[in-house]
């Protein structure tokens, strides 16, 4: 089982992700969001979700994350959720949660509010003291995730 | 010459001074006249009304006499509202003609209407509601630019619609006469004439007398109409300056400036659609007398180009308009765009000149919306229009407003270029941080560094803390709207506040002890949950905390800070104290001032800016709590005092 983050600085959290392959998870990272909705549609494997919610569409273009749709881009991760519900409604949002660094009041409210109508965490990473904590935090929000029946 | 009138002398053979200019005697026998000088109104205008002989002395002499009664009146009028000198202008007409009635009404060239301003005599008094179309009488005489005068009797009810209000009084006939103003700086789309004075003598046999008077006193009224008009956008400018150009955001500029356009204009609704040129969007960010059951964020259109009127028009379906009590029908809003439309104005809000906002170069920065509905008067219904004068009022606030929005949005603009550099900065920080404590800890570098060495990591990451921690104050005194959520007060903020000072205290080599904080983690549940922002409360305990180990006492070897709570009904008190090197008693209330270093800090040279307590007393402040600090015998003891949260 394997734990995606979809970030576009995922290089930058290279220490976040080392400390969930030292406690013996398997990550995968994806930094836009088409790449990553292209693959969560139908991977078999998804443990959870790690999704930032400033994402990048992809560098030639997207037709499924326009401008409009991501309000300037600043909200490409909700719409990247949204989609993955609505494809796979027995995956997501349950084995997913938001990732955030922003100070935009208004985007931070969006995130909010789409975690609240989820049921699902929003993860500031300004509440994140250290690779460990993270690990640590994953792991919390793991346990409190049921498994579900047909997940691979 | 004006000296002479106004002592109703009439000594043809005096010297005449008009315009600065001798008239010879061969042109004073063409010519008689008054002068007034306005300069006393504030803004000089000056007005010189002439009347021609046209071989009646006596009646030019006459008429003149009155001009200058009238004139000599009308420069005393004291009035904050160009309604206000109209009133007057019926008032002294009324009174020195000897009139039943007087009316002044100004053109609507919106609707091809006159709308009355001011009326003496008349039974009915609102005078907002009722409105002439261009067939009357005082229609006829605006679309000649001349007066109409009829003794006709009895009068046509599709041309004297007004006479209705005259309660049944018997007059002579009626004098309308268009006005126009001498001034060549007549206010954008006013049109010519201004509008029309109709009067309404007791007797037919008054009527040329008062028709010569009121073409002779046309002019000066309609220039004098046009004084007061600037005088008031001068107390409107002063009016929104005053209520609204203190407002951090663009929704309560707009709302108030709405309140302050209703008020002035009487309209009876409007909206207020700003331009988010990030967006590309316009949004509803005020509206007044509208029903509306959904939240005003929920409505928005997408902006099509520089016409953000037809932006507007085009894609709102205005039903949502239920108030009124003529639903805003969507066609006709359409139909203002080309012409005319009978219930309604767009007014753009523009800057002067075009600006650059989110990469463009515009003028426009939203659009007003002002509405109107019928009124039932005497069984006809009228619709409540918008004069030239509403309309120039409007442009004229909407364009103040419109700069008080542009340096909102260009503060906004720069707020984003800022969100986006501390944005790349925090994600820097924090993955060097990230970095250095996975290969703190994971690499197990105690084995292969000197312990020396192993100090440079420990201090790198501190410094990367104090520089978060930095950013992260700045972050919450510079943003207007802090979100306040519920916060439980030990393991959201005082638990990683330890933490941080115990890493803190290790990198400077102090022995830090806390007492009390151990008592709260064992009651956790008796704590009651609080209203704040957890970061914000971190920076605030933490900027105490760092104090209490900058300013430690040298001759104890450890720092104690000892963290109890008082419960109150409504609030929780936290009480933090040290066993530092205190602050005087009579510095206790000006150590929360922006600058201010206590003597403590001066006399042993210990760098500091004098921002940390005033940061912490605003934070506090806009979480709805305090902070104060208590008389103390040793060391430091401040008391934060934070709302407890309240479900509804």
């Amino acid at each position: 089982l394997t734990i995606y983050f979809v970030d576009e600085d995922s290089y930058k959290y290279d220490a976040w992700l080392e400390e969930l392959r030292f406690r013996g998870y398997e990550v995968v990272e994806f930094t836009n969001a088409d790449d990553a909705f292209a693959h969560l549609v139908v991977a078999n494997d998804v443990e959870l979700a790690i999704i930032d919610v400033m994402l990048s569409a992809a560098p030639q273009g997207s037709d499924r994350f326009t401008r409009e749709r991501t309000d300037d881009y600043l909200e490409t991760g909700l719409a990247l959720l949204n989609d993955l519900v609505q494809q796979r409604d027995g995956v997501f949002p349950a084995r997913s949660v938001l990732l955030t660094n922003t100070i935009n009041v208004s985007t931070f409210r969006s995130a909010r509010e789409c975690a609240v109508a989820h049921s699902i965490e929003l993860l500031e990473k300004s509440s994140i003291d250290s690779p460990f904590h993270f690990g640590d935090r994953v792991e919390e929000i793991l346990d409190g995730i049921d498994s579900r029946p047909g997940l691979a | 010459l004006a000296a002479n009138v106004a002592e109703k002398s009439y000594d043809l053979t005096a010297p005449i001074m008009g315009h600065g200019v001798d008239l010879s005697p061969m042109a004073y026998t063409r010519w008689i006249g008054c002068a007034h000088s306005w300069t006393a109104w504030g803004n000089g205008v000056r007005v010189v009304t002439r009347a021609e002989v046209t071989g009646q002395p006596s009646r030019d002499l006459s008429v003149a006499a009155e001009l200058a009664r009238i004139a000599e009146r009308l420069t005393l009028s004291t009035f904050e509202r160009p309604r206000d000198f109209a009133v007057d202008v019926t008032g002294a007409l009324v009174d020195e003609l000897g009139l039943v009635a007087a009316s002044l009404y100004v053109t609507s060239p919106s609707t091809g209407g006159l709308k009355l301003k001011a009326a003496t005599g008349f039974s009915y008094e609102d005078y907002e509601s009722f409105q002439l179309p261009m067939h009357s009488y005082a229609g006829l005489a605006v679309v000649d630019e001349t007066a109409y005068v009829t003794d006709e009797m009895p009068l046509d009810p599709e041309l004297y619609r007004d006479a209705t209000l005259l309660s049944g009084r018997r007059i002579g006939g009626i004098v309308a006469t268009a006005f126009d103003s001498a001034s060549v700086q007549l206010p954008s789309r006013a049109p010519h004439p201004l509008g029309c004075l109709c009067l309404y003598p007791k007797d037919a046999s008054d009527l040329q007398h008062v028709a010569d008077v009121s073409a002779a006193a046309a002019t000066l009224i309609g220039t004098l109409y046009l004084s007061a008009l600037d005088r008031y956008l001068m107390h409107l400018r002063s009016r929104i300056v005053r209520e609204s150009a203190f407002k951090h955001d663009i929704g309560s500029l707009v709302r108030k400036s709405l309140e302050v356009f209703k008020e002035e204009l009487g309209f009876e609704a409007g909206s207020a659609w700003i331009l988010d040129p990030r967006r590309n969007r316009l949004y509803l960010r005020g509206s007044t007398g509208l029903a509306s059951g959904r939240r005003l964020a929920d409505y928005s259109v997408a902006s099509r180009g520089a016409n953000l009127i037809a932006s507007v028009f085009h894609e709102v379906d205005a039903a949502w308009h239920t108030s009124t009590e003529q639903t805003f029908d969507k066609a006709k809003v359409i139909e203002r765009l080309d012409g005319p439309l009978r219930n309604g104005a767009a007014i753009p809000i523009e800057v002067p000149e075009p600006v650059r906002l989110g990469g463009e170069m515009r003028s426009a920065v939203g659009v007003m919306v002002l509405l109107n509905h019928y009124t039932d008067l005497g069984g006809v219904r009228h619709i409540t229009d918008f004069s030239w004068e509403d309309e120039a009022v409007a442009r004229f606030g909407s364009e103040m407003i419109a700069v008080l929005i542009y340096q909102l949005l260009r503060t906004r603009d720069h707020e984003s270029d800022y969100e986006r550099q501390m944005h790349g900065a925090r994600t820097n920080l924090q993955c060097a941080k990230s970095n250095l404590q996975f290969l703190q800890t994971r690499l197990n570098i105690e084995d292969q560094l000197p312990l020396r060495y192993q100090h440079y990591v420990a201090n790198c990451i501190d410094w990367i803390e104090d520089l978060q921690q930095q950013i992260n104050r700045d972050e919450f005194v510079m943003r207007d709207d802090l979100s306040v959520d519920r916060i439980g007060l030990y393991g959201s903020v005082l638990k990683p506040v330890q933490e941080l000072a115990k890493r803190r205290a290790e990198s400077e080599r102090v022995i830090l002890e806390f007492t009390g904080v151990d008592l709260l983690a064992s009651r956790i549940e008796m704590i009651p949950f609080v209203r704040g922002n957890a970061a914000a409360l971190q920076s605030v305990f933490r900027n105490l905390v760092d104090n209490s180990i900058k300013y430690r006492d040298p001759s104890s070897p450890t720092v104690r800070l000892d963290i109890r709570l008082r419960l109150g009904d409504q609030d929780l008190t936290v009480l933090f104290s040290d066993n530092g090197l205190g602050i005087g008693d009579h510095e206790l209330d000006q150590v929360f001032e922006l600058g201010y270093r206590g003597e403590v800090a001066r006399r042993i040279n210990i760098q500091g800016t004098g921002v940390g307590l005033h940061e912490c007393r605003f934070l506090l402040k806009k979480m709805g709590g305090a902070i104060a600090l208590d008389e103390s015998l040793t060391g430091s003891r401040f008391s934060i005092t934070l709302k407890r949260w309240e479900k509804n």
